[in-house]
């Protein structure tokens, strides 16, 4: 059965994560009073793209073919690993904790960037250059808020972090827990290209992950799109699963139906974090890149307040 | 309560830290307004944990939200509407650090504050987050060396001024009420000679076109 519950979240997340980026959209362009796409858009988009032909650049090596794939692989993987649909561990959490978790999150964003430079575009390589900047400072932010977390609950299991949170209000309610969402919440929106550190941006001056997979054409592209909308959702469950809304997640004893009941639940606390994002990419303007920094370096604040909190109320 | 305490000491260190990011003078104003309506709900908070006391603290945080919360930043807002034209758009134009700078400054400052404050005074007070205060401080020093503008820097001395409120009132406890509401009063004194002051010598500045290198020359 739990091989079951594996193969149904891997679906579960392919499936939906899409659905969730079709949601922003169509939601950002209502509160901006225009009719929007549909929320299936990017569904018709990956189709779009699985049925043409791919180009490849005649410089590039297999690494550029191969990239998207991986990468979406990864996701799969971290999909099963993580507590997307479950408060217990599936068959194959064990293989990694949550820093494993994290370096699988590297991995799967550094194949994305040699993948890029691959393509010998002078965008990728822009792009590529922007996002390795960014993520120098946020990877050190994200491994210290792992760390608060395992400071919490002495141990690096999401499933336990989980538990922890869920059970021990003085643990929920503490302001180390609550410095610490605030700084994830902040490299989320990072992470995720939401105002005010946009990255999806077409401009020139701007675009970061727009850039990135310039040269990309039919399937490989639709496998690319894929693995972001997957990385997205993945990231905000966790957000959810984890830190912020613990409570309610099935546990051993809950049964199936409670876990597809809980899909549908799950899929009503995205709605909220995307219409907290919409409403942030409707009201907020985007930072100038280098201002970017800045806002990491409150991120980083926000993490090291977290830790001098433990400290001072333990 | 304890826990209560701690949150709004650690509002108070953010508020600051935002204040390092913030460049908008009018926004800093408003961060100064509402953390001392922080103070006001900290010294309410301490009244209710100390009803020997309950009266002069409630009456204490009256007296902040007035001066410190109401009347000090009117009486900036207005400062700043007289000399400037366009009073949204005063900034800090050349600050001595960058922000990421001066924010990772003011983290390095705070957990100094903690060590000198455990290593020194906890013993004797045993008063564990006492050295919020101390961070408070030692911030309000930083956001005074870091910037040029005349009304930031004093930002920078009235959040220097909470942090001393706090530290009285969370881990001394029982001064006069007397003095507690003086230094209140004397705060406003403190303000309008200051905006007066700073009054003068911007526009002097703005009007005779005195650099900055000129003006300490003498």
């Amino acid at each position: 059965m739990v091989y079951l519950y594996s193969f149904l979240e891997i679906v579960y997340v392919i499936v939906a994560a899409p659905l969730i980026a079709g949601i922003q959209l169509s939601l950002e362009e209502r509160i901006e009073s225009k009719q929007g796409p549909s929320i299936f858009q990017p569904y018709y988009d990956l189709i779009k793209l699985f049925r043409k032909e791919s180009l490849v650049p005649q410089i590039s090596s297999p690494v550029f073919r191969l990239g998207p794939y991986v990468i979406v692989m990864f996701y799969a993987f971290l999909a099963m690993i993580l507590p997307i649909i479950t408060a217990f561990p599936l068959p194959f959490a064990p293989s990694a904790d949550f820093i494993g978790g994290g370096l699988f999150f590297g991995a799967a964003a550094a194949i994305k960037k040699f993948s890029a430079i691959d393509s010998r575009s002078n965008y990728a390589h822009l792009g590529t250059s922007r996002s390795a900047s960014l993520a120098v400072f946020t990877e050190p932010i994200m491994v210290l808020i792992f760390i608060m977390l395992g400071v919490i609950s002495n141990t690096n299991n999401p499933f336990v972090i989980n538990h922890v949170l869920r059970t021990s209000p003085q643990w929920y309610y503490s302001l180390v827990h609550g410095f610490v969402l605030a700084a994830f919440f902040m490299i989320l929106i990072i992470e995720t290209g939401q105002l005010p550190v946009e990255s999806h941006t077409n401009g020139e001056l701007g675009m970061i992950d727009q850039a990135m997979p310039f040269e990309y054409t039919g399937m490989d592209l639709a496998m690319y799109k894929l693995g972001s909308y997957m990385k997205t959702f993945i990231l905000l469950s966790v957000f959810l699963n984890v830190y912020f809304i613990p409570f309610g997640v099935p546990t051993a004893h809950s049964g199936f139906l409670a876990i597809v009941v809980y899909m549908g639940i799950h899929l009503l606390k995205l709605l909220g974090m995307i219409v907290v994002f919409a409403l942030l990419n409707t009201t907020v303007s985007k930072f100038r890149l280098y201002k970017n920094f800045d806002f990491l370096a409150v991120a980083f604040a926000l993490a090291f307040l977290a830790s001098l909190a433990y400290y001072i109320i333990k | 309560m304890n826990q209560v305490f701690e949150i709004l000491g650690f509002l108070l260190i953010v508020l600051t830290l935002i204040m390092q990011w913030e460049i908008n003078v009018q926004r800093i104003i408003f961060l100064f307004a509402a953390s001392s309506f922080i103070i006001a709900l900290f010294l309410v908070l301490l009244g209710l944990s100390r009803p020997q006391e309950e009266y002069m603290l409630f009456i204490l945080a009256g007296l902040t939200i007035a001066v410190r919360g109401i009347t000090i930043p009117v009486v900036m807002n207005k400062a700043l509407h007289r000399l400037y034209e366009k009073p949204w758009r005063v900034r800090e134009d050349k600050p001595m650090l960058g922000v990421g700078g001066s924010i990772l400054l003011s983290l390095v400052l705070i957990a100094i504050g903690y060590f000198i404050y455990q290593n020194s005074l906890y013993s004797i007070l045993k008063v564990r987050s006492g050295s919020v205060p101390f961070a408070l401080f030692l911030q309000a020093s930083l956001l005074i060396i870091t910037h040029k503008h005349a009304y930031i820097q004093m930002i920078g001395f009235l959040v220097m001024e909470n942090a001393v409120v706090m530290l009285s009132g969370w881990v001394f406890g029982g001064l006069p009420f007397i003095v507690e509401a003086g230094v209140i009063l004397d705060l406003l004194g403190l303000v309008v000679v200051s905006s007066l002051i700073i009054r003068v010598r911007e526009r002097t500045i703005l009007q005779e076109g005195i650099s900055s290198e000129a003006e300490l020359r003498g």
